[in-house]
């Protein structure tokens, strides 16, 4: 008997001893994520602000009494629901449960206990069925503002809490569904745009309201007992797929560190270094993140829930096959931090940077240890690094609705190589599913008029499979304003594998090419920008698998017409020669000869080590496929979790 | 004999070409359905109309729909297409939206785009978003261009500029010198597709239509050419759409991209929407599940729920008003399977018609929903396609019982009911999930199923769901083909004129207006559309500056002396639709585009009154076992439907056969026959 029918035949075995019957169970699970991305989705057609609406910045959880995930939804940002279940648990320590009622919904968005930064303010809905507390309904939305002294609260100089924007203990905004507009007030006293914020925050309410309205619906059809069975069901259908893949796979230790550029506030500008080792026994699974540097200066590291929601996403995207994260899986994950550190910050350092930070790295660094777990029997989940998230603020006066404007611009860059396949081009970084708002629609909000939306030729890691090309923006500045940037992957690019090399870093130079350029980097405050300027913002390449001398020639020679890559990179980092005719008709061919006589002369000087564009990762080289899957080998594993119509 | 009573209506499917013929005065029906004839499609047409017996010389007015332009694309079988776009944004087409399909997949590929980047050229030229020109068309780079294209044996190119529905010169420009360089290259050029503000939906439509363009106009002027001269036609060929009208064939040979989505669409509007509305439903979910897939549209208040966004594949969207239609994997040939956890899954895995069901006997032997509905005892293996089709049941209880039943200890009967639930189940919540995502409470609808599976599921997922009514109409698989002859010409006008309010010059406002309703009465004229017969709405797109998405709301009648009403018809809108507004003037509003909707009523045939008589106990069959929910296996009443006769009432459990498809009415539920054919059932709670 195969495997495969080995394995279905002990998760049939172990399905049977379900206390509900199969069908209600499959009709509550599916109805659990459903109900989630209806929440999401009806945030998405009723928010005000662009960024919670088409950048999807929100998120729907249902978490059980005592804070397990049971479910989110499919569209929803890691960087919310990895750290639901903690913020639940430590909301229930202000506020115990005797203390809620039915109509009762609590605002909370202290990063401390809930993760994140202060813009994500998760509102916790206690559900009630027949007087009983079954579940919590929890709806995070990024607010564009939370006061302090910046619009948008982003501040990379701040150094404390205090810098950046107002903390939101947990307290009772709604009672009897009814919000209590005197904490309101206090509230939009203190931020910019409360009037639209109203908007966003029914929003917000309407969702939670609705998952509420959901889950009391099953109540009523199934019963309260049978729903909270389905929820500890579902915790045990998920790990126990958990554990058939853990049995798999052997144990062992694996370490890897990733850097950020920059302590930007630090003494001495020191990149600070993000370290895990995953010891893997059985099924115990430790991710041991204490060796990570201390906690920095400026804003860049993330409070203990950040680190979760990173450390979770990279594990899922080990095994996308569990959607959706629940409490099968994270109570099976030992995740070790140290307060102090740089992933486990605390009180009061400043953390509205710990997205494009800490966040980004602890993924970043997750994913190549899983990788490295997964390399010898499941090779189509090697992974090398990925675009990261940037923010950029550009913000100024506006002639044209005669009011002061702030512009955010998500990063679009290559995403990793796979095993069998080349990276996808100019997409959105990982932690979100968002969607990128079109240039036509910010040229009409803002004073800019974009000149480029294009991929930058040649900044991909390299590879027998390459990664994806980034994105690079530019941009007429049309009046006077300030620039912001809080980014990082300049100097420390994602990450490539197995002799891929590293993928190209982000760049924000300004007035490129011209006796007034200034490269700006990825780190900067306040920038003064004029009319007339121009900016060149571009984002970091995904990182490739294998040394590039393996790539197919064939392969080479069609991104070379596709203008991909230029005939001095396919040179320089492929060593193909390909001589061009009449480049009108795509005459382009193949130097056979000399092609195998420049990989023979490049294979005795290997590519540089380093951790910087289209070098050699000293780690990442380790990192190495069990063997090269086919994309047939690879095609049934590919698991899609997508709502109906998508 | 020059009578013109009749009204034909064909649908060309990827296997059958269905036609229906109406006699408007004496409501006589005549069908045919004979196998497609690619690639000249036409052909199978004429065949159809031979089958049906239908004359050109006594009809008024043909109506056409088609699969063929979204096959083309799903298939990859358009014409070598090029995008010439402005210096700088190479990538617009190819980066899209920058979208994920999902969180944790990174395996996922999404389809390959229409136009390898080699093919997208670039042109020096900008237009800011006001209009104004801020770097002059480069000619010469046009040229350069279109030499390229022709070096690179370029069938049909796509012009699409940033900004240009601001300021259309430059790609109107670019077409001349375009065709002066390559007079049999077919160029489309964004400002007659789409002149509306969002590069990558303005590109990714007109790229679309360039794919298509040669393949579908040579189509429709053969037909054109075939109907008049083969078959003696004189009147006028309309085309369905996808916003679920019609056009004149001369408008859909410029612009084939209405097209797209058209065949699912006229069923749903112009067949299921209707046989609701007769039936007394204004509110319907058109439900139909055909081999591969069920599609799902919204009927509210007699109108479908339209999208501005409809996607033929992943990442590539047809951007032009279309209405809604869901996908959803769950055809007859869906594939149950039982995963490593133990569960039981039915899906997206699809063995389509080749090899299909188990039961098709040819070679598939994976447990399909249609195998499960032979075990169940619903469909009847007998009298599949009316007998026509030779199906092995035998098959389907193996399958079902070595493919899922013996992993859980289940007998093949046990597997079936277990895998219809999991299938109903995502049906469910996807319908659901497409009502109360619009704000509606599926409660206030009835379902009209149709294709050959809908019927199958309709009453469980009423039940469900929570719904009361299903309504059966009679021909489901004329679904399309039908509805043809029930939508009316249908044509969107629209000028951007993103202005704020402040600063609106009216009179320039009312030219404008003025000129689209002039364009609209000109092409519904051109069509041979009476002027009694035309219905002109004016509409304005409108938003607060700061928002992302715009409000379509009328205009008052009349001169545009303010914003006032429309105003007023925006806040509406917002407050219905999100639950609030910004207090009053705290933000500007901003005038985005004028919008005017043509409509030319044409002829609608009613469906013919079933003229069935005789008693209800001779359409009986031999009693059977059938499955059903909370009941199993009961013993249950078998109808023929073409016999039942008009105003009978039966009680479920009981099944009603016809040869292209299999009605069940569990128990509980109460059916009658109305004076259409159309079975009208009521299910309890």
């Amino acid at each position: 008997m195969s495997k495969d029918k080995v394995e279905i035949k002990e998760g049939v075995k172990e399905i049977k001893e379900l206390k509900l019957d199969l069908i209600t169970f499959e009709v509550l699970r599916n109805a659990f994520v459903s109900a989630c991305y209806e929440g999401s989705t009806s945030i998405e057609q009723m928010a005000y602000h662009p960024v919670v609406g088409m950048g999807r910045d929100r998120s729907n959880g249902i978490l059980t009494v005592d804070g397990g995930l049971v479910a989110h939804g499919h569209t929803d940002a890691a960087a919310h629901y990895g750290s639901f279940e903690d913020s639940l648990i430590n909301l229930l320590k202000h506020i115990p449960m005797e203390k809620m009622e039915p109509g009762d919904a609590f605002m909370f968005s202290d990063p401390y206990e809930v993760g994140s930064h202060v813009n994500d303010t998760h509102l916790f809905k206690p559900i009630f069925s027949k007087d009983e507390l079954v579940a919590f309904a929890c709806t995070v939305v990024h607010w564009p503002d939370m006061g302090g002294p910046l619009p948008g609260t982003f501040n990379p100089e701040a150094t404390t809490c205090y810098a950046e924007g107002l903390r939101i203990p947990p307290i009772r905004l709604f009672h009897n569904n009814e919000l209590n507009e005197e904490l309101f007030t206090f509230w939009a006293y203190n931020i910019r745009g409360a009037v639209e914020r109203r908007g966003d925050l029914a929003a917000q309410f309407g969702a939670a309201s609705l998952l509420e309205q959901r889950v009391q619906d099953l109540c009523a059809k199934y019963g309260n007992d049978t729903v909270k069975l389905a929820f500890e069901e579902q915790f045990n259908y998920t790990e126990r797929l958990l554990y058939r893949e853990l049995d798999e796979i052997e144990d062992g230790e694996w370490e890897f560190d990733d850097y950020g550029d920059q302590d930007v506030m630090g003494p001495d500008k020191r990149p600070i270094r993000v370290h895990c080792k995953l010891t893997k026994k059985g099924r115990d699974l430790t991710f041991d993140w204490t060796q990570t540097d201390p906690s920095p200066v400026s804003s860049w590291g993330g409070p203990r829930g950040t680190c979760l929601s990173a450390n979770y996403l990279g594990f899922m995207i080990g095994f996308p096959h569990l959607f959706p994260l629940n409490r099968g899986i994270t109570r099976n994950l030992n995740i070790v931090t140290k307060p102090g550190t740089a992933v486990h910050v605390v009180f009061p350092s400043a953390t509205t940077g710990y997205c494009s930070g800490a966040f980004d790295k602890v993924e970043s660094v997750t994913i190549a240890l899983m990788s490295s777990m997964l390399a010898k029997t499941r090779p189509w989940r090697v992974y090398p690094g990925s675009v990261s998230l940037t923010n950029l603020c550009i913000g100024g006066y506006n002639p044209r609705t005669k009011k002061d404007f702030v512009q955010y611009t998500f990063s679009v860059g290559g995403e990793n190589a796979r095993t069998f396949k080349d990276g996808k081009d100019l997409i959105f970084m990982r932690f979100a599913n968002a969607k990128t708002i079109p240039q036509e629609l910010e040229e009409r909000w803002f004073p800019i008029l974009y000149t480029r939306y294009e991929a930058v030729p040649d900044w991909c890691g390299h590879g027998k499979f390459r990664g994806g090309f980034p994105l690079v923006r530019e941009i007429d500045v049309l009046s006077d304003g300030t620039l912001t940037i809080h980014g990082d992957r300049e100097v420390y690019t994602p990450y490539g594998i197995d002799g891929g090399t590293n993928g190209g870093g982000g760049q924000l130079i300004i007035n490129k090419g011209t006796d007034k350029e200034n490269n700006v980097g990825m780190y900067a405050t306040g920038i003064k920008i004029k009319k007339g300027d121009h900016i060149w913002f571009s984002q970091s390449g995904g990182g490739g698998v294998g040394s590039p001398l393996e790539r197919e020639p064939e392969l080479v020679l069609k991104d070379v017409m596709d203008g991909w890559l230029s005939l001095e990179a396919a040179r320089k980092f492929y060593g193909v020669v390909i001589n061009v005719g009449d480049e009108e008709a795509l005459e382009y061919e193949i130097d056979q000869e000399a092609t195998k006589k420049l990989r023979k002369e490049m294979e005795k000087t290997p590519l540089p080590e380093g951790r910087s564009a289209h070098q050699v990762h000293p780690l990442g080289k380790k990192i190495r496929p069990g063997w090269w899957p086919t994309y047939e080998e690879v095609q049934p594993h590919i698991t899609v979790s997508r709502p109906p119509g998508w | 004999m020059d009578e013109k009573e009749w009204i034909v209506g064909t649908d060309v499917g990827g296997t059958f070409t269905d036609i229906i013929g109406i006699n408007t005065k004496t409501g006589e029906q005549k069908l045919g359905k004979v196998s497609t004839t690619p690639p000249t499609y036409y052909e199978g047409i004429i065949n159809g109309l031979k089958k049906a017996a239908l004359s050109g010389e006594t009809t008024r007015s043909f109506r056409h729909g088609a699969t063929v332009s979204t096959n083309a694309v799903e298939e990859r079988k358009g014409v070598k297409t090029a995008l010439i776009t402005t210096h700088g944004f190479r990538d617009v087409l190819g980066g899209g939206r920058a979208e994920r399909i999902s969180a944790f997949e990174l395996d996922w590929d999404p389809p390959e785009i229409i136009i390898p980047r080699r093919n997208v050229l670039t042109v020096r030229e900008r237009v800011s978003p006001w209009g104004e020109v801020v770097i002059p068309l480069n000619k010469d780079d046009v040229r350069v261009a279109a030499r390229k294209c022709r070096k690179r044996g370029i069938e049909s190119i796509a012009v699409v500029y940033m900004d240009s529905f601001m300021h259309p010169e430059h790609e109107i420009r670019t077409r001349e010198i375009l065709q002066e360089e390559l007079p049999d290259v077919d160029v489309t050029i964004s400002w007659d597709v789409r002149p509306e503000m969002l590069e990558f939906e303005r590109t990714t439509t007109t790229v679309l239509n360039a794919y298509v363009a040669p393949i579908m106009k040579n189509y429709m002027a053969g037909l054109k050419d075939l109907l008049k001269d083969t078959w003696r036609f004189e009147g006028p060929v309309l085309i369905t759409t996808g916003s679920g009208g019609l056009v004149g064939i001369e408008e859909a040979i410029k612009l084939p991209a209405v097209t797209f989505h058209s065949s699912p669409v006229s069923g749903a509007v112009g067949f299921a929407g209707y046989c609701g509305s007769l039936a007394g439903f204004e509110n319907v979910i058109a439900f139909e599940t055909g081999g591969t897939t069920n599609n799902v549209s919204m009927i509210y208040k007699g109108s479908p729920a339209m999208t501005r966004e409809w996607k033929i594949l992943w990442n590539v969207p047809c951007c032009l008003p279309s209405v809604d239609t869901i996908y959803m994997g769950a055809g007859g040939g869906s594939i149950g399977w039982v995963d490593k956890g133990g569960i039981l899954n039915v899906g997206p895995q699809s063995q389509g018609a080749v090899p299909g069901p188990a039961c098709y006997g040819a070679g598939g032997e994976e447990a399909t929903n249609t195998d499960t509905q032979i075990v169940l005892g619903r469909i009847n293996p007998d009298y599949f396609l009316g007998g026509e089709m030779e199906v092995y049941p035998e098959l389907s209880f193996k399958a079902l019982k070595e493919k899922i039943g013996d992993k859980y200890g289940w007998s093949a009967e046990e597997a079936a009911w277990n895998m219809y639930m999991v299938a109903m189940t995502n049906l469910m919540l996807g319908i659901r999930l497409q009502t109360v995502s619009r704000g509606w409470d599926p409660r206030d609808f009835a379902i009209v199923p149709y294709g050959g599976g809908g019927a199958l599921y309709a009453c469980d997922i009423a039940r469900e769901v929570g719904l009361t009514y299903v309504v059966v109409p009679p021909l489901p698989g004329y679904a399309s083909a039908f509805g043809a002859l029930r939508v009316d010409v249908r044509h969107e006008f629209v000028k951007p004129i993103f202005t704020l309010e402040s600063a609106l010059d009216y009179d320039k406002i009312n030219k404008e207006m003025d000129t689209l309703v002039e364009r609209a009465i000109d092409t519904l004229r051109k069509e041979g559309i009476a002027d009694k017969d035309m219905v002109i709405q004016r509409l304005a797109d409108v938003k607060y500056w700061s928002q992302s998405t715009h409000f379509t709301v009328d205009v008052p009648e009349g001169r545009i002396k303010d914003m006032k009403k429309i105003t007023e018809n925006f806040l509406a809108a917002m407050k219905s639709k999100y639950g609030y507004t910004l207090p009053p003037g705290y933000v500007e509003t901003e005038l985005v585009n004028l919008r005017v909707i043509a409509r030319g009523l044409v002829p609608k045939p009613e469906m013919s009154e079933a003229k069935t008589g005789g008693k209800l106990k001779d359409a009986m069959k031999p009693r059977r076992k059938v499955w059903f929910k909370d009941a199993g296996f009961v013993e249950s009443d078998i109808y023929e439907r073409g016999l039942i006769p008009v105003g009978a009432t039966f009680d479920g459990p009981a099944i009603v056969e016809q040869p292209d498809t299999t009605t069940v009415i569990p128990p509980r539920s109460h059916c009658k026959v109305d004076k259409y054919g159309n079975l009208i059932i009521s299910v309890e709670r």
